[in-house]
């Protein structure tokens, strides 16, 4: 019932409301200060991490964690807390970067989609249909391998993996503002179809498209660290975490923590973000929050 | 008062701004996969003259946002032509250049008609940006909007607000501004009113009155609302599905309509007499809507 003027202001209203909002259920409170850590954590790692992610010291390889080496090192004596904290430059940098870029692109297309329709829509949407009809994961990966395996491809592949989604939401929404007096309005004024989309289109979609943007992000940092393991991604000695885990998990039995942390890492990330993508999602699409039936 | 405005206006014998010949226009929708034709204008000609307000009345469907969308090069026809000063805007085929900025319109839904993610300052220069630069510099200064919005009952600082700070009233008072910026000849208005209270229906008809005056326009008057046809308009044009049935003066409309339909259209419509259009307006409270 209080939904739509919770939605309203949240289209309309200050950062700070949002924020308020934001913070009010317990379980995204959570995820806003994991989230806001991990940024931090990343951002800081030059400055926090006591050793290179990178300097190999083959005299102390695979000592357990101590006083020195909190999270241990690996298999060549590098500090593994240092790692990971790099790795999570990597993790949340291209993460972001690959959604930002999926985004952009998406709803470009997806706006002059719906705003032009005719051929011009159905060709794009067809293009995204056939997108979509891979798994996801198995389409990263093999536009990953086609494109030669290092990081930048890797984000470059789950980008493309990801840009149907946007397409999809931005035309929809394209459709139903362009049935918008005030599209007709630009039309008399003799405006090209690049103003109209840019101008008039777009920034009233954006909302739907920042809740996806969210609910993305944690699911893009998996696929990151995927393609990683699976040696598709980032390679070494790059302190990704997904490469870290697929040298790291044959230390499993005898050097548990080597493995282990660096999964902790990836699961307590992707976790916090799906969880700020959720409670993002609850304060700007109504809809869906009423479908799920939770109150709060 | 309707009576005096009518004599000042000697507008029989103007020139004609806008015309109409043989304008035709189908639709042609599927419905569960038959493919079914509109015909939204069918032969459609009429004359506007410089100086007066021309209405277009009929029921809904009959094709009155057609013929304005025609007119503004929102479709092309499908046959006849459209001529504004004498230059002619549409015919089927080649599109022939548009005097963008010497035509404008006001839409129905002020809600709808303005962008609410756009301040009114951007709302009110968009159209200046397909005008000739001189137009353009003269027009779109901040003092030339801010008188624009005087004249229109809105104060200076509303230039910096967004759509949804304003109430239905004043926001169709931002869209006729924004009609205004380019200094048009003609302007149309699809149902200008018809989304407002009927207490503000009554301000912005006034308003449109002394803007007419002021910028020396001519209108093209859509509506279902035959109370204010017949306070506004001088000629009155009856469309029935596509066809122009009748174009006559007001008065004769109003006293003696020629056509069976015109005749059913003003029965169908008792409690719009002129009298209580008139009552309308003079009851409305003179102070900014
Ligand atoms: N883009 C379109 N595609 C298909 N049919 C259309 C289109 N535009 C208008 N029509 C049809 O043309 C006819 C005239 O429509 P129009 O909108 O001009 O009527 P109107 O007189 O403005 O009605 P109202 O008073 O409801 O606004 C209707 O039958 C309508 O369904
Ligand atoms: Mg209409």
């Amino acid at each position: 019932m209080s939904t739509p003027i919770v939605a309203r202001s949240a289209r309309y209203g200050g950062g700070r409301m949002l924020w308020k909002q934001l913070t009010a259920n317990r379980f995204t409170a959570l995820a806003v200060a994991c989230v806001v850590a991990i940024v931090l954590l990343a951002l800081l790692a030059p400055w926090l991490a006591p050793d290179s992610p990178t300097s190999v010291h083959l005299s102390q390889r695979l000592s357990p964690p101590s006083a020195r080496h909190w999270f241990g090192t690996d298999e060549v004596g590098r500090d593994l807390f240092s790692r990971i904290l790099y790795g999570a430059r990597i993790s949340v940098g291209v993460g972001l970067g690959s959604v930002l870029l999926a985004a952009l692109a998406g709803t470009l297309l997806g706006a002059f989609s719906g705003y032009w329709g005719r051929w011009a829509d159905q060709g794009i949407m067809r293009l995204m249909d056939i997108l979509l009809s891979f798994p996801s994961i198995v389409l990263a990966m093999a536009l990953a391998a086609a494109l030669g395996p290092n990081l930048l491809n890797a984000a470059l592949a789950i980008a493309i993996v990801k840009l149907p989604v946007y397409v999809r939401l931005a035309r929809a929404e394209a459709l139903s503002i362009s049935r918008q007096l005030f599209v007709k309005a630009a039309r008399t004024f003799g405006l090209g179809s690049g103003w109209i989309v840019t101008r008039h289109i777009i920034p009233n979609l954006l909302p739907p498209i920042v809740v996806q943007i969210t609910l993305d992000l944690g699911d893009t940092i998996l696929l990151i660290a995927t393609l990683g393991f699976l040696g598709l991604g980032a390679q070494p000695p790059t302190p990704e975490w997904g490469a870290m885990i697929s040298v790291g998990w044959k230390y499993l039995l005898d050097q548990w923590w080597y493995p282990t942390l660096t999964g902790a890492a990836i699961f307590i990330t992707v976790m916090s973000f799906n969880l700020l993508g959720d409670g993002v999602r609850d304060l700007l699409d109504p809809r869906r929050h009423e479908e799920g039936g939770r109150t709060s | 008062m309707t009576v005096q405005a009518r004599d000042t206006r000697a507008v029989a014998a103007a020139e004609p701004i806008l015309t109409l010949h043989q304008v035709q226009k189908r639709f042609l929708v599927r419905k569960r996969g038959i493919r079914v034709e509109t015909v939204a204008a069918d032969q459609v000609s009429f004359t506007v003259r410089r100086g007066e307000v021309f209405g277009l009345v009929g029921e809904s469907g009959s094709g009155k946002t057609t013929l304005a969308n025609l007119v503004m090069g929102l479709e092309a026809p499908d046959g006849g032509e459209i001529s504004f000063c004498g230059r002619v805007i549409a015919s089927p085929g080649r599109r022939p250049p548009f005097p963008y900025g010497d035509i404008q319109m006001v839409f129905q839904d002020p809600r709808s008609s303005l962008n609410p993610r756009m301040r009114v300052h951007q709302i009110l220069t968009e159209p200046l940006r397909a005008v000739s630069p001189e137009r353009r510099a003269q027009f779109g200064s901040e003092a030339a909007l801010v008188e624009l919005l005087g004249q229109v009952g809105l104060r200076p600082e509303s230039l910096h607000r967004f759509p949804h700070e304003f109430s239905g009233g004043q926001r169709q008072r931002i869209a006729i501004a924004r009609a205004l910026v380019t200094r048009p000849k003609l302007v149309l208005l699809d149902e200008p009113t018809s989304a407002l209270d009927v207490s503000v229906q009554a301000q912005v008809i006034q308003l449109l009155q002394s803007l007419q005056a002021e910028f020396g326009l001519t209108y093209v008057f859509i509506s279902h609302n035959m109370g204010v046809v017949r306070y506004f308009c001088d000629r009155v044009g009856v469309l029935y599905r596509g066809r122009l049935v009748e174009v006559a003066d007001t008065d004769t409309l109003f006293s003696a309509p020629s056509h069976e339909y015109t005749r059913r259209l003003l029965d169908a419509v008792p409690t719009w007499s002129h009298a209580g259009a008139e009552r309308l307006v003079e009851e409305a409270p003179n102070g900014g809507v």
